[in-house]
């Protein structure tokens, strides 16, 4: 009795830690929201920086993307404690299922993607389609997506970059400048913009994605609530400042541009993430 | 103070960099290692359950088999002793009747031979009564004693025509 009930103890103190950073950084971003007057018209900018800290070549700036990412990533933590809180050989639990579920799902998926050689990847695999789709998702609590800004993931696809290039130079080093220089020497400017537009494509695709479905939802939801005041503006009182044509078309975009849009580029960036890998190790290694 | 919309930060890109390779440590340490040991002790424990299914149902089948032939020998003794009984019976029996119509033929034998020495014995007892009979009435007859030795071999005559008469 007295197990079960620290069990449970463990278990609530896990879906805080789930919920409570989202919830800090929605609290946060409510507290430091400027308020941007109707008059000045739509702004679109990049994520609110709460304070700059000096570095070597380049300051750092904490913005909004950098806080969300944490608290994604501690939520992720507390998903991952919370899945696997009191597993038993024999399940009796829902979320155990869900835990093998996602395991076995993501060692399928790196299994037929990459090879059996590869499944030290799974966790990463997994660790990236968690990452990119909560980061996408968390746009839905009104948070700064951190997958809109662009360092977020060219730091993913750079990590990317370097285990392609870890697994290349596995062929040795000759072998791997050699191939900047096939099939013919010519290639070679060709070859070395080929091996760098990887990460950058990457990080762009996904970012690119992501940022502009942010942009279309706020420019389509501005538009929406100036035709509402102008054409509902007669109204009388309080009646004509509510922006009643926003209701419905911005729910009909979130889902298309938050939910599938962030899903899907999570897909990709995971799916291209094994491609590039396992093509990038020698064939006999 | 918003942060440009696209911008490249070193520091921040290098940050991102290290946060996902913590959550691939965090998903390998806290999600695939717990679920991949359970998962493979759980199929050990399956293996392990049905290779003693199996070695059960092997050696189950073994004692059939071996239940079978004892069976099956047991039976075919069985018959041969009662083969062997009833032949034993049969021959008990046989000697049985033997002895039975052996015995019966001595028993008759010997009451036929009582009987004919009885017949005898009366035949003797008739023959001299009749001699002593026929010595009185003849001396009734000649009036005059006359010693039964005289007239043996005419008594016998009388007898043997006495016993042709019907």
């Amino acid at each position: 009795m007295d197990e079960k009930k620290r069990a449970r103890f463990v278990d609530i103190l896990l879906i805080l830690l789930i919920v409570l950073p989202l919830a800090g950084a929605v609290v946060l971003k409510t507290v430091t929201a400027p308020v941007t007057p109707m008059e000045k018209g739509v702004q679109i900018g990049g994520a609110q920086v709460y304070f700059t800290i000096p570095l070597p070549i380049q300051e750092l700036p904490i913005s909004a993307a950098q806080i969300n990412s944490w608290a994604v990533m501690l939520s992720i933590l507390g998903i991952c404690l919370y899945l696997t809180h009191g597993i038993k050989v024999i399940p009796d639990s829902k979320r155990q299922l869900a835990a093998e579920w996602i395991v076995d799902t993501v060692n399928k998926l790196v299994r037929s993607n990459m090879g059996e050689k590869f499944m030290g990847f799974a966790p990463f695999v997994a660790g990236i389609l968690a990452l990119s789709a909560l980061s996408s998702l968390s746009s839905l609590l009104g948070l700064f997506a951190p997958t809109s800004d662009l360092n977020i993931v060219l730091g993913w696809a750079l990590l990317v970059f370097i285990l392609i290039t870890h697994y290349k130079l596995k062929g040795g080093l000759w072998a791997y400048i050699k191939g900047f220089f096939s099939p013919i020497p010519v290639f070679a400017p060709l070859n070395i913009i080929g091996e760098v537009a990887t990460p950058i494509s990457m990080s762009f695709r996904h970012y690119g994605n992501v940022m502009s479905g942010m942009v279309i939802s706020t420019l389509i939801a501005y538009a929406l609530r100036s035709l509402s005041l102008t054409v509902l503006g007669w109204l009388p009182g309080v009646l004509g400042q509510i922006p009643f044509l926003q209701i419905g078309l911005p729910a009909v975009l979130s889902l298309y541009f938050d939910i599938f849009s962030g899903c899907m580029q999570a897909f990709i960036f995971a799916m291209l993430t094994m491609m590039f890998i396992s093509t990038a190790s020698p064939e006999d290694a | 103070m918003d942060s440009p919309i696209i911008s490249v930060n070193l520091w921040q890109t290098l940050i991102s960099l290290a946060n996902l390779y913590i959550i691939f440590r965090i998903m390998r340490k806290f999600l695939f290692k717990p679920v991949q040991k359970v998962m493979d002790t759980r199929q050990e424990q399956v293996d392990r359950i049905y290779s003693e299914a199996n070695e059960t149902r092997a050696s189950a089948n073994e004692m059939k088999q071996e239940y079978e032939q004892r069976l099956a020998s047991a039976r075919y003794e069985a018959d041969g002793m009662i083969r062997a009984a009833t032949q034993t019976a049969q021959r008990r029996g046989d000697e049985i009747v033997e002895e039975a119509k052996a015995q019966a033929a001595h028993t008759r034998e010997k009451a036929q031979a009582e009987i004919e020495q009885q017949k005898r014995q009366m035949l003797k007892d008739v023959r001299s009564e009749l001699s002593d009979l026929a010595v009185s009435i003849a001396s009734k007859v000649v009036e005059k004693e006359i010693t039964p030795a005289d007239y043996e071999g005419f008594v016998d005559d009388f007898v043997e025509n006495a016993g042709d008469r019907p």
